[in-house]
């Protein structure tokens, strides 16, 4: 029986298509069988950031509708082959699912696939309602910031209304050099307020912006320190214990140096 | 019948005024006023209102004793409550000056204090007819309002109003306490940004009491 993840996080551009990208594939990669799902109709963004977009014939919609064969309607990653993308209808809206019909599609994918993967839109309404149904675990994805934590706070707290009780927390685009100037939240002043496990430290990371134009995960990207994070996240998602990376490798004048001549050398 | 003349409804321009007669018992004032609210329900209609007594000098138990009645009976939504029984004119139009909101609340304090067994996160309300006691965080964005104390075993960062159907004596304590703003009574007061980045983090038990106007902070150990 596989296992319903939802990638949510109440405020709107923290990252949650792109965790749920870098979530995806770290899995496939790792050779689990792997489906994500982007709920967000109307806006969805999960088949660009993983280069699938031109791939698309059916949609969640016609699933649930009934207009096609769930098969048919996944869409294989040619580079990683035991990876299917589910997209969302972009030209209907949230009412177009409802949470049960989003439960049963779960129930149906759970029995073939080790993982299914929901990209959750922003917001608390109907699309929040439908992407959390058939969820049995979530990932609240947050950045350093007040507004991003107060809003990941309602959702943790709409979680456990909801029967969820695993719930955990990625903090994305940490910045070290910030946190030590004492001008970004710290990882403890976030924690303190969300009081659930942290399941990743996300650096913010420039090449997440180029790989997420590309098409092309961070997480197979090996230079990427984005990457790295992502990497030790689908680590923790599978149950095995992974120490969290040191952020401040980031910093100081020898890793700036050495950012130079890594850069030097790709060319 | 006497017993029927104990009690008579009139709208007012801003609710309902009901008049007590100045010779009825108790017990004749309570049952008349069940029996006629069941009998002209149209006069309550669904409605926020306010609720004036006039006449006959009541005890505050037994106002509260009538408001009840009236909650039992209607699904009126009393927004405030005016006792203007045994009142000069002049004190009539002081206390309507300083009439207090009662928030979402109908009658006042009750001794059963409602116990929270876990934290309150942003877009969370408790209201309680009485005392409430928290027993973890209060989250920026959560709600406690409260007719009597509020007690909470956390760090208050989210919205308390203690005392909200105006009781000046309730208080407010809470093991840190950073919260935007803070009400007691009819009081607001607010925490200065700087103050809340000192409090951070800290357990620093502290309560909250009116003094005078204002909202005064105190540790807990003196």
């Amino acid at each position: 029986m596989g296992e319903v993840i939802v990638v949510t996080s109440g405020k709107g551009g923290v990252g949650k298509t792109t965790t749920s990208a870098n979530i995806g594939c770290g899995l496939a990669i790792a050779g689990k069988n792997v489906v994500l799902i982007d709920a967000d109709i109307g806006l969805r963004n999960l088949d660009v950031v993983m280069g699938l977009e031109n791939r698309i014939v059916y949609d969640l919609v016609d699933v649930v509708e009934g207009k096609c064969r769930l098969k048919q309607a996944l869409i294989k990653d040619k580079r990683y082959p035991t990876m299917f993308l589910l997209a969302a209808a972009q030209t209907k809206d949230k009412s177009a699912v409802s949470p049960e019909q989003m439960m049963k599609l779960c129930e149906t994918l759970r029995e073939e696939y080790d993982y299914i993967i929901i990209d959750c839109p922003a917001g608390i309404e109907q699309g929040f309602k439908n992407a959390i149904a058939g969820a049995d675990r979530a990932v609240v994805v947050a950045t350093p910031e007040v507004s991003s934590v107060r809003d990941a706070d309602r959702i943790v707290g709409l979680l456990e209304a909801s029967e969820i009780k695993n719930i955990r927390l990625i903090l994305n685009r940490l910045r070290p050099d910030m946190i030590r100037r004492g001008e970004m939240m710290t990882i403890e002043d976030v924690t303190d307020i969300l009081a659930i496990d942290v399941l990743g430290l996300v650096p913010d990371d420039e090449s997440i912006v180029v790989s997420t134009n590309k098409g092309e995960p961070a997480v197979a990207d090996n230079n990427s320190r984005a990457g790295q994070a992502f990497r030790n996240i689908t680590q923790r998602i599978m149950g095995n214990e992974v120490p969290f990376m040191d952020l401040e490798e980031t910093g100081g004048l020898m890793n700036w140096l050495k950012k130079i001549f890594r850069i030097g050398n790709g060319k | 019948m006497q017993k029927n003349n104990s009690v008579i409804f009139k709208g007012g321009k801003d609710g309902i005024i009901i008049i007590l007669a100045e010779d009825a018992n108790f017990n004749d004032i309570s049952e008349s006023l069940r029996e006629k609210i069941r009998s002209s329900s149209k006069f309550f209609a669904d409605a926020s209102t306010t609720i004036s007594f006039k006449g006959k000098k009541l005890a505050e138990k037994e106002v509260l004793s009538l408001i009840e009645i009236i909650n039992e009976e209607t699904n009126l939504s009393i927004s405030f409550i005016e006792d203007l029984t045994g009142d000069t004119d002049a004190e009539k139009e002081k206390k309507q000056d300083e009439r207090k909101p009662l928030g979402s609340f109908a009658s006042i304090p009750t001794d059963g204090a409602y116990f929270h067994r876990s934290g309150l996160r942003n877009g969370q309300a408790i209201s309680h007819n009485g005392s409430v006691v928290i027993l973890g965080d209060i989250n920026a964005g959560a709600e406690v309002v409260a007719a009597g104390n509020v007690v909470v075993f956390g760090a208050v960062r989210g919205l308390i109003h203690a005392g909200a159907s105006g009781d000046n004596n309730a208080f407010v304590c809470a093991l840190s306490m950073q919260p935007i703003q803070l009400r007691i009574a009819d009081k607001i007061t607010y925490f200065p940004k700087d103050m809340l980045k000192e409090n951070k983090n800290k357990i620093d038990p502290v309560y909250a009491f009116v003094k005078g106007e204002e909202i005064y902070i105190s540790p807990i150990t003196n």
